[in-house]
């Protein structure tokens, strides 16, 4: 075959591909599949959602384009990987981390549901489509066997895993203490985040591969153990016409080590309206947003594959919404599938599956090319937010407003980023189109991935208690001039004895405000059972607020207590089912930032 | 620090009207555990635990188990360090890094570990079978030849989100 032959064969091939497949065009459960297209269903729930919010995905799959070629590896409960709908889409490599066999079990379903949203099994007559129904699949039940050895093992570094793009993490651990990033003493990080690095930059032969990973459902409450922490007007907001937490974030996503880590991308979720997933946890390290919905018996949620049989997964799950489909009914007389299901987890395979797709559409895409391209079409959903604005009182007893949301903001780079959102939601398609463009148009993969050194300022700034004014630290960042950044870690040493009350805010040298850890966050709250924690230490934040600026210049690091009175948290006990309010007193002595590092993420452009 | 805690059953919430207001903090099920022991690791103590299914079990084979400070640390053990703090299993491994490979394979060889991964100047390794851990975490630690050295205790915080 000659070469030219040979190119046009494989430029044909997705339409090849297709057009056996739109020949049968049937998946029963598709047209319920809000975030494949949503017209507005209902997806077994009592209402619908708003035509058009989804991940736009369908003329892609409608070229052929749908994943084929892109291997997916699905780290969670385990994978039920005999599926009906999954098995065709299944390779070597997956593997029960607990008895080391090549079966992941899931006696939970929840992996399952996530390898269904990613890649079920398209236009088989069966049940539902994936965001990337032809994308190969193995899984891991890592969820069931947490050591470093099974975490390498399934992010990369064991034999099922050296050629995968996606690693799929449906998974966190919200945290309530800080935690000191120090790689040199802390050797499980300092080998996580090694590994990480090699498998992102290397992986699947040199294409690379990449992290996606859920920012967590705890903007209400989150679990910590076997305590649920709230805010304290949790049980009284309703009856006293307030918003629980004052509307903001209990848990910002960067509070948690692995969520700050550059090497994971962190995905919010939205609704099938659009709008924030009512439980999702949002943060400056939200790369992006993708579907994972409501709680199903109200409002849409995923529909989705579910462990097969009437008496395992969803079905028997407690606490789970229950709506038409759920439990078995004539369209899915053996239980094989679910609409209940949602999350993070459930936006984080949306992701991967986009991914997934615009990988399939060019072969010299790098997950990280995807990413880019992803992030360069995304939708502004829910564009008219205009953030939160906290009230307070100050130190002149006066009462002033603080941003400590912002709605959508264009960046230097033109970029736009909300911090519930990220860079936005995909539109698969316009993504799809960017990368297959020919010629003088088409698209030119991003530059090698840099890494800056960090930059360090030891300082002694005093953050006034509950002002605007702040406390600000800035420092020159001699880097070259065409590095453009992809992401900013910062890491931080704060004197405070009540770490709750604090905004911290990193401005770029071109006036960028990105809000790192909002205020009244429950993070920290373990701060007070621990005599021994002063503050932070070393703590890593991670923002994707700067995507595309220019790193040179002078960065302002500022931070503004918010709050000189009350500050009720409750702790409730799970097992019990007891709470406790906990009521820590106002700082005595002003705040004091003592050491801020920064680094930098990107390519030169 | 002064801070108040207070149970708020007194404000007139019972435990049964917040269940059925607020479907989403849905109970708990979790095995329970009996500190049968304390151990010191990294400068802090730790309640030694047994979950109460096991305990049953070796209280067959054994007069009574009572609470010991001098129980030393094994793989498998479970451990925890305050009422907040997460339920931990000790793996049997350590990580260790040292100035090369050459001297972290020398250390395993000497201290008859195994190495389960490697890379560069750092490495898991486990135990032997049956080693008591902290008087092996002292040694390693007093090695002059090694940086670091870690226990390793799992979690398992990571959960479906």
């Amino acid at each position: 075959m000659t070469i030219k032959l040979l190119k046009t064969t494989l430029a044909l091939a997705p339409l090849v591909i297709a057009m056996p497949i739109f020949a049968q065009h049937s998946d029963p459960l598709y047209p319920q599949q809000w975030h494949l297209k949503n017209t507005g269903q209902t997806a077994f729930s009592a209402n619908g959602g708003k035509k058009g919010q989804d991940m736009r995905v369908a003329a892609a799959h409608s070229r052929g384009i749908l994943g084929q070629g892109i291997k997916v590896t699905v780290i969670d409960t385990g994978v039920q990987i005999d599926h009906i709908d999954l098995a065709d889409n299944i390779v070597f490599g997956s593997r029960d981390l607990l008895n080391g066999g090549d079966y992941p079990i899931d006696t939970n379903g929840h992996g399952t549901a996530v390898a269904g949203i990613i890649a079920a099994v398209g236009y088989n007559g069966e049940g539902v489509r994936g965001v990337a129904p032809f994308a190969s699949l193995n899984g891991f039940n890592f969820l069931a066997e947490q050591s470093l050895l099974s975490f390498l093992i399934s992010h990369g570094k064991g034999e099922g895993t050296k050629d995968t793009h996606i690693f799929n993490q449906s998974y966190g651990g919200g945290d309530i203490f800080p935690r000191t990033y120090d790689p040199v003493n802390d050797l499980e990080l300092a080998i996580t985040e090694d590994a990480m690095k090699d498998v992102t930059l290397n992986n699947a032969n040199g294409r690379g591969a990449t992290f996606v990973k859920s920012a967590g459902n705890g903007y209400n409450s989150f679990g910590y153990g076997k305590y649920f922490i709230l805010p304290g007007n949790y049980f009284t907001a309703a009856d006293d016409g307030e918003l629980r937490n004052l509307g903001l974030p209990m848990e910002n996503s960067n509070a948690e080590i692995s969520d700050a880590n550059f090497w994971n991308t962190v995905v919010s979720a939205v609704n099938a309206r659009g709008k924030r997933s009512s439980y999702s946890s949002v943060g400056s390290n939200v790369f992006m947003t993708a579907t994972g919905g409501e709680y199903g018996s109200e409002n849409p949620a995923m529909v989705t594959i579910d462990l097969m049989g009437c008496d395992s997964g969803f079905n028997v799950a407690d606490g789970l919404g229950e709506n038409e489909l759920h439990g078995g009914t004539d369209i899915d007389p053996d239980c094989n599938y679910t609409s209940v299901m949602n999350g993070t987890s459930s936006a984080a395979p949306s992701f991967t599956g986009a991914i997934a797709t615009v990988m399939s559409a060019n072969s010299l895409l790098s997950p990280r090319d995807a990413k880019h391209l992803l992030a360069k079409t995304a939708t502004k959903t829910n564009k008219k937010h205009r953030g939160v604005t906290l009230k307070f009182i100050n130190n002149h007893g006066d009462e002033v407003k603080y941003k400590a949301i912002d709605g959508w903001k264009k960046n230097a780079a033109g970029f736009k980023y909300h911090m519930f959102y990220g860079l936005g939601r995909p539109n698969i398609n316009k993504a799809v189109k960017l990368a297959t463009k020919k010629g003088r148009k088409a698209y030119k993969p991003l530059s090698a991935l840099r890494i800056s050194p960090w930059n360090t300022l030891a300082t002694h700034v005093e953050i006034p208690d509950a002002s605007l004014r702040g406390g600000s630290a800035n420092q020159y960042v001699n880097i070259a001039r065409k590095f453009k950044i992809e992401g900013v870690q910062i890491k931080l040493d704060i004197e405070h004895s009540r770490l709750n009350d604090l905004s911290i805010e990193l401005i770029s040298p071109s006036g960028t405000r990105s809000v790192i850890m909002t205020p009244k966050s429950g993070a920290f709250v373990g701060q007070f059972f621990d005599e021994t924690i002063t503050g932070l230490k070393d703590q890593l934040f991670l923002s994707h607020h700067f995507y595309g600026e220019k790193a040179r210049g002078n960065w302002k690091l500022k931070v503004v207590d918010t709050n000189g009175g009350d500050g009720d948290w409750i702790l409730y006990d799970r097992v019990e089912g007891a709470p406790s309010t906990i009521s820590p007193e106002n700082n005595a002595q002003p705040g004091v930032i003592t050491n801020w590092s920064i680094r930098f993420f990107g390519h030169k452009g | 620090m002064k801070i108040l805690i207070t149970a708020l059953a007194f404000t007139l919430l019972s435990t049964t009207a917040i269940a059925g207001k607020h479907n989403e903090l849905k109970p708990l099920k979790i095995a329970q555990y009996t500190t049968v022991g304390y151990v010191e690791l990294d400068g802090k103590r730790y309640q030694k635990v047994v979950s109460n299914h096991q305990l049953s079990s070796l209280r067959k084979t054994a007069k009574s188990i009572g609470v010991s400070n001098n129980f030393g640390l094994f793989k498998n053990d479970m451990i925890q360090r305050g009422e907040l703090a997460l339920l931990e299993k000790v793996s049997g491994n350590f990580f260790i890094s040292g100035k090369n490979s050459l001297v972290l394979q020398s250390i395993v060889d000497e201290y008859n570990l195994d190495i389960v991964y490697s890379k560069g100047n750092v490495a898991i390794v486990t135990a032997p079978q049956g080693k008591e851990l902290i008087s092996l975490l002292n040694s390693l630690r007093a090695d002059k030849r090694i940086s670091v050295a870690n226990l390793e205790k799992v979690a398992n915080k990571m959960h479906p989100e």
